[in-house]
């Protein structure tokens, strides 16, 4: 057996806190989420699309030589890249990217001006779901007992109510308009979500911090301001971003309906509505909003499902 | 456990009737009256109109009068077709439900044989394919899809191939069939499929799978006898909204195809302001999906041991 | 008095003679859309029908398929709109034209859905059917069809239980079944043109004991609750989809029929139709503008037909709306360029309203409107295209007559009803008078049962609305607009013009009676209670299966009953 050299060996000191020391940096919930969301490409990509296109509905009508109510009775249901010929408008001289309708409104700007009312009808009425269904959500879970119980029977009741029914009815009573539009929507919109807050305020209540606030003396208000409506934030926002997808879809498919809003203001369900009814003719009528409401549908059905495997610890590597 | 079926039939009920009577007044607040023609008709006429179909009386007693009715089964009759209400609705219910079951069918099987394709060869060809199959269905609205499927497949295959598969319109042949209910089930095959694939990838990672693979199972019998089974589970839950939004589509679809279902009824009769009819489809659409999403429930109880009826 | 029904049989004569024939099919042969394939039988779209029972309709669709299964006393020839014998034979009225004698045809049959021989048609059955129209338990919406004959209005009133409508019984009113072949009618009022009221579709014969087995309620719901006497009897009938009709072989001139089925099917879709057409499942589809201009660019024509429709725009001229300032009317309706809205709407061969009475036949002239056009020195009443210059220099006026400073005060409404042609013109409208008065015309979309709502109740400022003739006489348009008529949706009362209307009435010269009825036109330009825009012309396509012998034309929206068909 061979010797070894106690010179070889050195005292390096001795301490227990190195040996715990956290060698990666500490990560925060959130810093978590955001970081593996970034590197989710596919839900990256699809937040750059949301913000492309969100960004393209603000500026681009703004910033359209035509505007979206402006009839060329010149050049009806022109192609793509046509040139504007009729002199008497500001936009004489430039290209209809998408080319004109039936009336000869330039199509890359009504494109955009609906793309700003059907993303407003989407956020407002997800938003208008988020608040209502949290506040109700929030409180019935907070509370428990009979609070609770004749709350959620209230909700069974509202949610056996089929959807398309009330929404129809709704909309015929009360004036058209984007108002009626996100009223109707979110009548029925706010259900899920409250059932949602609620099941998640049940879990949480559970939990010590919860009873230590109590026991601090914290209000209820305080607790469910505080304490559990931003725990449930991360299930409650890949459920709005769910959301979203799901209200421009009805709101096109109330526009094949004819439950649309008022003229000349467009929305992408109204443009396809017109548009179908010439795409033999003029396919890119029909194509181009098409191609809009997939793609939003799309990027935040999969950003939504980005998000929730990047708030999801059980997939964390 | 028969306490629990007791309590949600009960809460059925009261869903039904909340509805039922929701829709009563709502509609009457619909503007318009039902007799309004082109040309305007006199006073003593319009009273005999209103005389024949029980409107001449307050609207609370017609709103009890209408009760009663629906407890015995009776309807009344359609001022818009001068004939019964449930013979209209029994009769075009039978094409929807069709119609809605090819649908429904179509949408759940195929549905989870991708989802369940997907998940277990994550990351492949095929798994990019069938999500792209799952993101069409869920990011095209399907009077779009109507619209070109019938174009496409019905028109253009036939003028330009001669191929003679798929009829444009009607309803009654096996090949009728096919477009509308592809073109009605698709949105929901994208729901499942993702679902399925979702769920899928849980189970695949659970500690019983591993133990299956280590007891040497093969891979088939892994995945049809272990996990599929399991997986199922959460897509049985959505089957509720499944089926209704299957039968709120028939609307587009039944236009688009000249299929003679109960859809159109729902948008027709409120533009007609048809009263006994607009209630008659709600009561029958809402009992149903009332009905439907009971027995998912309670069918969910008997499939998941691990759920507790009595809760 | 006689002076004037010598005149109006002039006039429908004159209509008979002038009327284009019956349709031909130019595209035969082409070997573009060979049509369905079941040999004798066709497919043809059409739209709402919700009732078959003949006396509840109020459909046109319905009166197309009751034009195929039943027959009246006259119907209407598919060759020139004249009228021509149906159950009766022959008929002839008295020297002071107030008792009519109808000789029916012998040996016409009642038969049921399977073509099977039920009974005779008597006199009896026009009795009857004309009975049950007047019986307020059906509540039936065209009732006063019937109330030509004597006594039928005063039964009507007191069977409803008016207030203190005196006592008459269902024998008092004028129509009696003297044999089961002889049928008299005695009328209320003068009336030169009661075959045009007789052939009216819910003045058909009921056979009164299959009515009674049946049942009043369920008469009419289905293919095997109904008799026919017509040249086709219904097989099957879809509810909101299609109705198929058969050969009658027992009809009178059933030899000349060259159909054995025809299959009517409701389309919800312009799309769907085409799709069906260019596919040959459908072998007659009406066509939008945009799909005529296809079917051109292809080389296959469609057919156009009027259907004797005047569009305008109803005007509420009270004081509850903007419109009631006549200057405003009036710079509204120079400020709209009609050749553009039928261009860019339409796009088809409808044609720039000259004036509002469209369809109806001059005492000497092809059309009335001629005569109103010559009077105004060659040009209609209403210009073609634009006129911005004459629009703002009414501007000023109507701001003063509506007490504002200023045109962006003014609030108008366009109310449309949904649909797609609708919401269009609408647009097409509302950028024209903002280009050239200023003026921010609104928009409302409401559905047709509400905007017949709020039209009927003066709720609205414009509306797009059509009007039909249902005479042939200058009357039944310039009527609309006196004081007390029903159908007035303008709120227009002009003292003057309702005391032209009544010389109208009476005056018995027909090129005098002519005159004032130019006057009331010229009036109604001046005055602009309604603003009229275009008469309606539509097309649609027929496969090459039919050759000849169909029809479209005003008063009869189909008429397939000789249709021949190609080998």
């Amino acid at each position: 057996m061979e010797k070894i050299e106690a010179s070889r060996f050195q005292w390096v000191g001795q301490s227990a806190h190195d040996s715990e020391a956290i060698s990666r940096p500490s990560l925060t919930f959130w810093q978590d989420a955001v970081r593996r969301l970034v590197k989710n490409r596919v839900a990256f990509v699809c937040l750059i699309v949301i913000l492309i296109l969100t960004l393209f509905s603000v500026l681009a009508p703004m910033f359209s030589p035509f505007d979206y109510r402006e009839q060329h009775y010149g050049h009806t249901n022109a192609p793509m890249g046509t040139v504007c010929n009729d002199e008497s408008v500001a936009g004489f001289g430039h290209t209809h990217l998408f080319g004109t309708d039936t009336l000869g409104r330039d199509i890359f700007t009504r494109v955009w001006m609906g793309g700003r009312i059907s993303l407003t009808i989407a956020v407002v009425s997800a938003l208008v779901d988020l608040i209502l269904g949290s506040v109700y959500g929030g409180i019935s879970g907070y509370f428990g007992g009979t609070v609770d119980i004749i709350m959620m029977r209230l909700l069974e009741i509202i949610n056996g109510i089929p959807y398309l029914i009330i929404v129809i009815l709704l909309m015929m009573i009360m004036r058209p308009g984007m108002f009626t539009i996100i009223v109707a929507y979110s009548l029925v919109g706010w259900i899920p979500m409250a059932r949602l807050v609620r099941g998640q305020v049940v879990a949480l209540k559970q939990q010590e911090y919860i009873a230590a606030a109590e026991a601090m003396g914290g209000s209820p208000w305080r607790i469910i301001a505080r304490h559990l409506l931003p725990n449930t934030l991360s299930v409650v926002i890949v459920r709005v971003t769910l959301a979203i997808p799901a209200a421009i879809f009805s709101e096109a498919y109330l526009s094949y309906l004819g439950l649309g809003i008022p003229l000349p203001m467009c929305s992408w369900g109204s443009l396809a509505q017109a548009g179908i009814e010439n795409f033999r003719m003029y396919p890119s009528q029909l194509i181009i909003p098409a191609i809009c409401i997939s793609l939003t549908m799309l990027a935040f059905n999969m950003f939504g499902d980005g998000l929730r495997d990047a708030f999801d610890p059980k997939l964390r590597r | 456990m028969a306490r629990y079926i007791i309590k949600r039939v009960a809460y059925a009920v009261l869903t039904l009737f909340v509805l039922i009577s929701l829709t009563f007044f709502m509609m009457r607040m619909l503007p318009g009256d039902p007799f309004l023609g082109d040309k305007t008709v006199s006073a003593t006429t319009l009273a005999n109109m209103n005389a024949k179909y029980g409107l001449d009386q307050p609207v609370f007693i017609q709103y009890l009068r209408y009760m009663g009715n629906c407890l015995r089964g009776d309807l009344g009759m359609s001022i818009v077709y001068n004939r019964d209400v449930m013979g209209i609705i029994s009769d075009s219910f039978m094409v929807s439900a069709d119609l809605g079951i090819r649908a429904l069918l179509f949408a759940t099987i195929m549905g989870i044989l991708l989802g369940a394709v997907a998940a277990v060869k994550r990351g492949s060809i095929t798994d990019s394919f069938s999500m792209f199959v799952a993101m069409v269905g869920v990011s095209v609205p399907s009077f779009i899809l109507g619209a070109l499927l019938q174009y496409f497949l019905g028109l253009q295959l036939r003028k330009t191939f001669h191929i003679n598969l798929f009829p444009i319109q009607g309803w009654g042949s096996f090949n009728q069939t096919i477009l509308p209910a592809f073109a009605l089930g698709l949105g929901s095959l994208a729901t499942v499929s993702r679902l399925m694939r979702t769920s899928m990838l849980d189970v695949l990672s659970s500690d019983y799978i591993k133990t299956a693979k280590s007891k040497g199972l093969s891979q088939r019998q892994i995945i049809w006898r272990h996990a599929v089974r399991n997986a199922i589970m959460p897509v049985v839950t959505i089957m509720g909204p499944t089926v209704a939004a299957v039968l709120t589509g028939t609307f587009v679809i039944e236009s688009i195809f000249n299929i003679p279902g109960l859809g159109k009824y729902f948008v027709i009769s409120i533009k007609d302001l048809d009263y006994t009819m607009i209630s008659g489809t709600v009561v029958f659409y809402g009992g149903l999906l009332i009905l439907c999403t009971l027995v998912v429930d309670l069918l969910y109880g008997f499939i998941d041991p691990r759920v507790k009826l009595e809760e | 008095m006689k002076r004037l029904l010598a005149a109006l049989l002039c006039i429908m004569m004159l209509l008979a003679s002038c009327a284009a024939l019956a349709d031909t099919n130019p595209n035969v042969g082409m070997g573009f859309y060979p049509g369905t394939s079941e040999k004798g039988s066709i497919s043809v779209q059409i739209g709402t029908m919700s009732k078959m029972n003949p006396i509840l309709q109020t459909y046109s669709n319905e009166f197309s398929i009751d034009r195929h299964i039943f027959e009246n006393l006259v119907r209407l020839s598919a060759e020139d709109n004249s009228i021509v014998p149906g159950a009766a034979e022959s008929w002839e009225s008295s020297e002071d034209g107030l008792t009519w004698t109808f000789h029916l045809r012998p040996g016409m049959k009642w038969v049921n859905t399977a073509g099977e021989v039920v009974a005779d048609v008597t006199a009896k059955d026009f009795v009857f059917g004309w009975s049950e129209l007047l019986n307020p338990a059906n509540a039936a919406e065209y009732y006063s069809f019937a109330t030509v004959f004597k006594n039928a209005q005063a039964y009507y009133d007191y069977v409803s239980g008016v207030e203190g409508a005196p006592e008459v019984t269902l024998d008092q009113v004028g129509f009696h079944a003297v044999d089961d072949l002889t049928l008299v009618c005695e009328l209320e009022n003068y009336l030169p043109y009661l075959l045009q009221y007789v052939k009216f579709e819910v003045m058909a014969p009921i056979y009164q004991p299959f009515y009674e087995e049946v049942g009043a309620e369920k008469f009419g719901t289905s293919p095997d609750t109904l008799l026919y006497n017509g040249p086709f009897r219904m097989t099957d009938w879809v509810l909101e989809n299609s109705v198929t009709v058969e050969k009658n072989d027992q009809w009178y001139d059933a030899d000349k029929v060259d159909l054995s089925k025809i299959i009517f099917v409701k389309y919800t879709d312009t799309n769907a139709q085409l799709n069906a057409f260019q596919g040959n499942e459908l072998d007659v589809t009406e066509v939008t503008g945009e799909q005529r201009n296809m079917l051109k660019a292809e080389g296959y024509e469609p057919i156009n037909y009027a259907g004797g429709y005047s569009y305008f725009f109803w005007v509420n001229t009270t004081a509850t709306s903007d419109m009631r300032s006549k200057s405003l009317r009036k710079a509204i309706s120079a400020a709209i360029d009609r050749q553009q809205v039928i261009d860019t709407v339409h796009k088809n061969d409808n044609i720039v309203s000259p004036c509002v009475t469209y369809g109806i036949s001059g005492v000497n002239t092809e059309s009335f409107s001629d005569v109103v056009v010559a009077a105004n020195g060659g040009k209609g009443l209403y210009a073609a295209s634009a006129d911005v210059e004459l629009a703002k220099s009414y501007l000023p006026a109507a701001l003063e007559e509506l007490g504002y400073t200023d045109v962006s005060q003014i609030n108008v409404v366009l109310m449309t009803s949904e649909g797609t042609q609708n919401e269009l013109l609408s647009q097409v409208v509302q950028e024209q008078v903002r280009k050239a008065l200023g003026i921010e015309l609104g928009i409302e979309v409401l559905t047709i049962t509400e905007s017949r709502a709020r039209r009927n109740a003066l709720e609205f400022d414009m509306f797009m609305g059509g009007w039909g003739p249902d005479y042939n006489d200058p009357m039944t348009d310039l009527e609309l607009f006196t004081t007390t008529n029903g159908n007035n949706h303008t709120g227009y009362s002009n003292p003057e013009y309702d005391a032209l209307i009544a010389k109208c009435a009476v005056e018995l010269d027909p090129v005098a009676r002519e005159q004032l009825f130019v006057q009331a036109e010229f009036m109604i330009q001046e005055d602009q209670p309604v603003i009229p825009v275009y008469w309606r012309y539509d097309d649609y396509v027929v496969s090459e299966k039919l050759v000849s012998g169909f029809a479209r034309k005003p008063f009869q929206a189909l008429n397939l009953i000789y249709t021949k068909l190609a080998e």
